[in-house]
């Protein structure tokens, strides 16, 4: 073993049990990524293009990024909690070699959140200027998921960490890897696509109130979806190419488990390329969902798979936290459950809400 | 301990965590605060059918959502990703014992993040009622969140009594329940300062000056309520803290001095504001709210401080090395991240950067060590924890020592040579 690696802490539950949770919650926050960048890199493409119906359309897209923004970071915060708890050996380390940039991140996206507000808070303005912003936003966030892929390959590269002893001012970023730039633009890539999803999904939504905008938004959504579906297959190969070999290996055959899942992604992409050419936008998002789970369940036995050697399961010691864990799974019912109540508030049609509780004629007033 | 170190030997990690930190919790008070106020202020307007009003909180509801949903999230988010950096070892045996406890956490924020955002997007949608049922919804999950973050917080300076311990034991420790009533008062408190100072900013002075009086009036019960409880806090700290927080540290002493003169200047403040609230401007507001920003901070730093010199109390050191480890063992041999060349610098970057800059401004080591020679700071260093309970021990061989001292004096600025010298030693022609 590497004797840079620290000494693991005490696992609270099965190692498995803790991979299952990552599992569940890391899928959800790539997806909340990919809509929250796809979708600005959509509206940037619409203001270009600057049609009338792209123009109706932009504001419309721009309007979800608050929010998507707000759910990212806090799946975000899930996903490196359990990944902490998992492999937080590898990850301190790697963090810390690359300390100025990982720190970076925060007030990256504290100047994107604020780009974001300005353009949500003073929508009429002069078009190139809300282009720049947004141009200006999209390159943020770009940059955090890179300073993100940099820190996830870091954590895998232990060759790299003896440069350390060279500069110990956390400027190391992983540059030389092999794997970074196909994987950074496997994922820049998948956001795209996302993008054109949710711009096919709004346009199926708007259907009804705007059938003129709704069918054209759909159309262009699932266009930009297909072709970049296309050519994220291509990324993906090369992604795969560029694993070490052993690791590769596994994929293809080595071990039963990768390689079924490598051939669930690559039908589920074949799936989703004929469903987009068929204008099945819904299937088309249930398919994609399920394709960020397998991609994430194969993601986790690469990282698996590189790390061979350094960590060994039967090591890490365990003592079961059954009141704690027990605390969080009545908690996360409770909090779904009021998660979902507090939706079907907000979808109720306000005529429906009315009649549940006859507002006085007061209310009227107070609000007009 | 086996993590490397991030050396920003001019600034020192401990800075970085104090500005993060405390915008930090500037913030996420005010998220838990204004909550309240929201619903408050919303179910007034319904009751007194007070219009003015109502566009004042729906105006204010987006401000809130700005300054909290995703910036609180995005410091508290800072809070974490720098203490991973200095403090690793830290944050994983904390993460590690805590994980389920920071998921419930985790879950606790989505309930915020949709209840907030459905509550702004239904102003005019849902019924007085159930509108109000939503801001309620959130202010739950708001003060729950404080409620859980607060058990591990208060963990790292006073973990339980007996040892080994539950999660349980762990989290209802000796001052979670102090902390927790001091913390919602200070929550209350900021928050009525942000609502002031929103209400300054207001074009209807006339709703301004009501609203001024009533946000002063409710802030000032609240910080009435912190001094007892700031006091309670205190009285459940152990001794050698207690010792610390009231005199021992001249950092600390120099910290509440600074708060006692935030708490003043409030009083004075808001009881001005209850008063004459047409006095208050935007100048004043602003004052009010950086004044809390003040508190709030000399507060933190204060129970930061108190922690010295340990990380996790009783457990591990400020600089991540177990309390357990043997002193006078040789120490760079058993850390792999230290470079064999340059012992004097790796055993400041390994032990004592952790609280020390070199040159910084936070507790610069070169003017801490002036005037001493490597003899009289190599003898110091042994004694380090016996003089200053507030430092750890050195860990490490005579040897080591003397190699610290040696590097630490050497860094001394070097005293001018007063030119006469320089010409009585040249040979004059
Ligand atoms: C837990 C934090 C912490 C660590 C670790 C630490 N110190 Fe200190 N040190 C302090 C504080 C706080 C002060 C006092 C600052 C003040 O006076 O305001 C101090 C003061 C000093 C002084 C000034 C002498 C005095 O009595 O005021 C010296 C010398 C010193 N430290 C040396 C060291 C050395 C050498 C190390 C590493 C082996 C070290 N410290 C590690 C916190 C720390």
């Amino acid at each position: 073993m590497n004797p840079l690696v620290p000494q693991p802490d005490t696992l609270p539950a099965a190692w498995t049990l803790i991979q299952g949770l990552l599992l569940l919650v890391f899928p959800l926050h790539l997806l909340a990524m990919n809509s929250l960048l796809g979708t600005a890199a959509v509206v940037l493409w619409l203001r270009r293009r600057g049609g009338q119906l792209d123009l109706a359309l932009a504001p419309r897209l721009s309007a979800m990024l608050p929010v998507l923004m707000a759910l990212t970071v806090n799946l975000g915060v899930a996903s490196l909690l359990f990944s902490q708890t998992l492999h937080g050996q590898f990850f301190y380390p790697a963090a810390i070699l690359m300390g100025r940039f990982w720190l970076a991140v925060i007030p990256l996206l504290i100047m994107a959140y604020a780009g974001i507000y300005l353009l949500k808070r003073r929508a009429p303005r002069p078009r190139p200027r809300v282009t720049l912003v947004m141009t200006g936003i999209v390159l943020l966030w770009l940059t955090v998921a890179f300073i993100f892929t940099n820190n996830q390959t870091m954590m895998l590269n232990l060759p790299r960490w003896v440069d350390y002893f060279k500069t110990d001012g956390g400027t190391l970023l992983n540059l030389a890897d092999a794997t970074l730039w196909p994987r950074y633009l496997h994922f820049m890539i998948a956001a795209l696509a996302v993008g054109g999803l949710i711009t096919a999904l709004t346009g199926r939504y708007l259907t009804e109130r705007d059938p003129r905008l709704g069918a054209y938004a759909e159309r262009l959504g699932l266009r930009l979806f297909g072709r970049v579906t296309l050519l994220q297959i291509g990324v993906g190969m090369v992604f795969l190419w560029r694993l070490p070999q052993s690791i590769r290996w596994q994929m293809l055959g080595g071990s039963m488990a990768a390689t079924v899942l490598l051939m669930m992604a690559v039908g589920l992409a074949l799936a989703i390329l004929a469903c987009a050419s068929q204008r099945l936008t819904i299937l088309c998002a249930g398919l994609l969902v399920t394709q960020v789970f397998v991609m994430s369940g194969l993601r986790e036995m690469v990282r698996h798979a590189s790390l061979t050697g350094q960590m060994r399961l039967s090591d890490m010691p365990l003592a079961w936290q059954n009141g704690a864990l027990l605390f969080f799974v009545l908690m996360l019912l409770a909090g779904v459950a009021t998660i979902g109540w507090l939706i079907r508030q907000a979808l109720q049609p306000a005529a429906a809400a009315e009649e549940q509780e006859q507002p006085s004629k007061q209310s009227r007033a107070l609000r007009s | 301990m086996n993590y490397p170190v991030w050396y920003l030997p001019a600034i020192g990690g401990g800075t970085l965590i104090a500005i993060i930190a405390v915008t930090h919790v500037f913030i996420s008070h005010f998220a838990v605060g204004g909550g309240l106020w929201l619903v408050l202020l919303e179910t007034h307007a319904w009751r007194r059918q007070d219009k003015a009003l109502y566009q004042f909180i729906r105006r204010f509801a987006r401000f809130f959502v700005f300054v909290t949903l995703v910036l609180g999230a995005l410091t508290g988010v800072g809070i974490w990703f720098v203490i991973s950096l200095v403090q690793p070892a830290g944050t994983s045996a904390l993460i590690h014992r805590f994980v389920f406890i920071w998921a419930a956490e985790w879950v606790l924020f989505l309930v915020e993040i949709v209840a907030i955002t459905v509550y702004l997007h239904t102003f005019d949608r849902l019924p007085a009622r159930r509108h109000l049922t939503i801001g309620r919804v959130y202010c739950t999950a708001s003060w729950l969140s404080l409620f859980v973050i607060n058990g591990i917080i208060t963990f790292m300076l006073t973990p339980s009594a007996a040892a080994p311990t539950s999660i349980a034991d762990s989290f209802f420790n000796p001052t979670f329940w102090p902390s927790l009533l001091l913390r919602t008062c200070l929550a209350g408190l900021l928050s009525g300062l942000f609502v002031s100072a929103a209400a300054a900013f207001w074009t209807d002075r006339d709703l301004a000056g009501r609203l001024t009086r009533i946000t002063a009036s409710w802030s000032l019960l609240a910080l009435c309520g912190a001094l007892p409880a700031g006091y309670w806090y205190l009285r459940s700290l152990p001794a050698p803290v207690q010792s610390l927080v009231e005199g021992a540290s001249p950092t600390i002493v120099r910290t509440l001095a600074v708060g006692r003169w935030a708490v003043l200047a409030l009083v004075i403040g808001l009881l001005l504001a209850v008063w004459r609230p047409a006095r208050i401007g935007k100048p004043v507001a602003l004052a009010g709210l950086a004044t809390g920003l003040v508190l709030m901070g000399s507060f933190e730093w204060t129970r930061e401080a108190a922690r010295r010199p340990f990380v996790l109390h009783g457990s591990m050191f400020s600089n991540g090395l177990r309390v357990d480890r043997a002193t006078a063992d040789p120490f760079l041999p058993d850390i792999p991240w230290s470079r064999a060349t340059s012992a004097g610098r790796e055993l400041f970057k390994f032990q004592c950067y952790a609280c020390h800059t070199l040159g910084g401004v936070n507790n610069d080591i070169i003017k801490r060590t002036r005037g001493m020679d490597e003899a009289t700071l190599a003898a110091y260093i042994s004694q380090l924890h016996a003089i200053r309970p507030f430092m750890p021990p050195f860990m490490g061989s005579d040897e080591e020592r003397r190699a610290l001292a040696t590097y630490l004096t050497g860094l001394q600025p070097r005293p001018a040579i007063p030119a006469s010298n320089l010409l009585q030693s040249g040979s004059l022609p």
